[in-house]
């Protein structure tokens, strides 16, 4: 069977992975340690390990969403960004910063951006999916003028807010937006993994249905597919959990967007398999990235966002290069 | 009895070492300065890419910028304390840094001479540095004594511009940033007291200003394409401070770092101003 070799592949990809990176870091600590007492133990267990639980969970979001959307609007191009759900986001997170930046302190202050964002992603994706709807039904084509629309209105009352934040504020919301997996902590990994698995497990059960919708709208229709409901699914489960990666990461551009391309070159474009595949090498993806953040210029840290678009933006270019060359 | 009394002597010293930090991390260049004024600069294993004053403090190992700090890269120079300001974060790693049982001293952000003064005597608590901090402190209030009367020996308050130049469009300072606390300090007036922060203002509204003076940073200056472009920006060109070649430059961290260094920045400022 040809699909278990990719999946154990990439599965013993994403195991090893995840191995390597618990093995380097800063401190000296590698998995032998688990079994002692000492700092090391401590560090692994509460800094090393979180931190790679969360690049999985997010890793599997970005590239899974940015997969099905691809296959909802039949448009290689489209990720989650695109359909104004992060920008919703750093709209909420930088009035925050700027006008309710009392909050940003004492306890409140751990939590308050990622209620932030994920709010503001959801909420942008209700406006959307509100505008968009007609005699119940929900324009594909106007989803994405509407994201494209929300997208340059969130851009707009970011300047303003930008132009009346201190530098402080100002710094805080350019880190934020550069997206980081630094800081992550238990608390984060449970509550984001428990928003994302559910969605992830809905996506894959809609890829069937996706396969379907790449022949076109009217065949979709013709061959017995409830559209309404598979468009309603996959918008309501892409948003939360982009919603939910964005709240604990910021905002980690290009593997929602390089992934399901390159994996579409080479394993074709059944959604069935898709998806998952998407899904692990996304993780594999967003991991390896985060080593590098964490570990080249240690003991400091690079924001893991710049690694992913500096790693991501020229594979991309490649991929459309070759697809058109060909 | 005497040698009961030496022994006595130097388990206190011994005791009040061992319960002071040993492994330091400063973050902020203001503190990294602090540490290195009280001779406490064998203590710290590590500071911020902002720290770049003395020349030795470029050396130590750099963990990153103060509000983007890495948890495990801290933990992996072993500190037993910390020392940020209420500015430092992301707040999930200082939460991090409290889990590990790692000492972590908080202090203010605020830009004024107190709490230089403020910041100082709790180091130097935490580092066993009374002594240090005690002539420290007196050597900064004789020259705070000194500026107070050549601020008072000014004929009048001259009128400063401050222009941020660093990274594109140039900004000037309003009210509530560090350039306006330091041309206070020297007993100038800041032109922009109506609105906070840095802000873009158009040429028109620098020359209404009128300013006497024009301060600006070496950064933000080289980034403008050097004093001679700088002088001949729009709106500046036409200013009597540029006219009467009034624009004055200093090192970034020296003018607006708020540290030890700070009552010497604005007696050197203060000594440009006209009498």
């Amino acid at each position: 069977m040809k699909n278990l070799h990719l999946y154990l592949g990439l599965f013993s990809s994403l195991v090893l992975i995840i191995l390597i990176s618990l093995n380097l870091g800063a401190v000296d600590a590698n998995y032998f340690d688990f079994f002692s007492s000492g700092f090391e133990r401590n560090v692994l267990i509460n800094i090393r390990l979180p931190r790679i639980i969360l690049g999985l969970i997010v890793g599997l979001s970005l590239s899974s969403c940015g997969a099905a959307m691809q296959g909802l609007f039949r448009n290689p191009l489209a990720d989650p960004g695109l359909m104004g759900i992060s920008s919703g986001a750093a709209f909420l997170v930088a009035v925050v910063i700027v006008l309710f930046s009392h909050l940003l302190d004492g306890f409140l202050g751990l939590y308050i951006l990622s209620i932030a964002a994920f709010s503001g992603a959801i909420l942008s994706a209700f406006i959307i999916t509100q505008i968009a709807k007609r005699h119940n039904k929900i324009s594909i084509v106007y989803v994405l003028l509407c994201g494209i629309a929300i997208n340059a209105i969130s851009g707009a009352l970011i300047g303003l807010l930008t132009f009346f934040s201190s530098d402080d504020q100002l710094r805080t919301l350019t880190l934020w937006t550069m997206g980081s997996l630094s800081g992550a902590q238990w608390p984060m990994v449970v509550v984001s993994t428990s928003l994302i698995l559910p969605c992830l497990t809905v996506l894959i059960r809609c890829s069937a249905g996706l396969n379907i919708v790449a022949l076109g709208e009217e065949s979709a229709v013709a061959a017995g597919l409830n559209y309404e409901k598979l468009k309603r699914r996959i918008i309501i489960s892409v948003s939360i959990a982009i919603g939910a990666a964005v709240a604990v990461s910021g905002f980690i551009g290009f593997i929602g967007l390089v992934i399901p391309h390159l994996l579409r070159q080479l394993i074709g474009s059944d959604h069935r398999k898709l998806i998952p595949c998407s899904a692990l090498a996304g993780a594999v993806l967003l991991i390896i990235s985060d080593l590098f953040a964490r570990t080249v210029i240690a003991p400091a840290e690079m924001p893991v966002g710049l690694i992913t678009a500096t790693i991501g933006g020229p594979i991309f270019l490649f991929i459309l290069i070759k697809e058109f060359r060909r | 009895m005497a040698k009961f009394l030496i022994y006595t002597v130097l388990f206190l010293c011994c005791s009040n070492i061992v319960s002071k930090a040993q492994r330091v991390v400063a973050v902020g260049s203001g503190i990294n300065e602090i540490v290195y004024a009280l001779g406490a600069s064998d203590k710290l294993v590590g500071n911020c890419v902002s720290s770049i004053y003395p020349e030795d403090a470029k050396t130590l190992p750099k963990v990153g910028y103060k509000r983007m700090l890495p948890s495990e890269g801290i933990i992996s120079l072993k500190p037993d304390l910390v020392i940020m300001t209420d500015e430092a974060g992301p707040p999930s790693v200082v939460n991090q840094l409290d889990q590990l049982k790692i000492d972590v001293i908080k202090l203010s952000a605020n830009r004024s001479l107190q709490n230089i003064y403020d910041s100082i005597s709790v180091i130097a608590e935490a580092l066993g540095k009374e002594k240090e901090s005690f002539e420290l402190i007196q050597h900064l209030s004789k020259q705070e004594d000194e500026l107070k009367l050549k601020v008072a020996a000014l004929n009048d308050q001259p009128t400063v511009l401050f222009i941020l130049g660093h990274g594109g469009v140039a900004r000037v300072a309003g009210y509530d940033t560090a350039a306006d606390s330091m041309i206070k300090l020297a007993g100038g007036q800041n032109v922009f007291s109506e609105f906070k922060g840095y802000k873009p203002v158009s040429p028109e509204e620098i020359i209404k200003m009128n300013p006497d003076y024009i301060l600006a940073t070496n950064m933000g200056v080289d980034q403008q394409g050097g004093i001679q472009k700088f002088s001949q920006m729009n709106g500046v060109r036409d200013t009597p401070a540029a006219r009467n070649q009034n624009i004055l430059i200093f090192n970034s961290q020296y003018l607006l770092g708020f540290g030890p260094r700070t009552i010497t920045a604005a007696i050197d400022l203060n000594s440009h101003f006209d009498r």
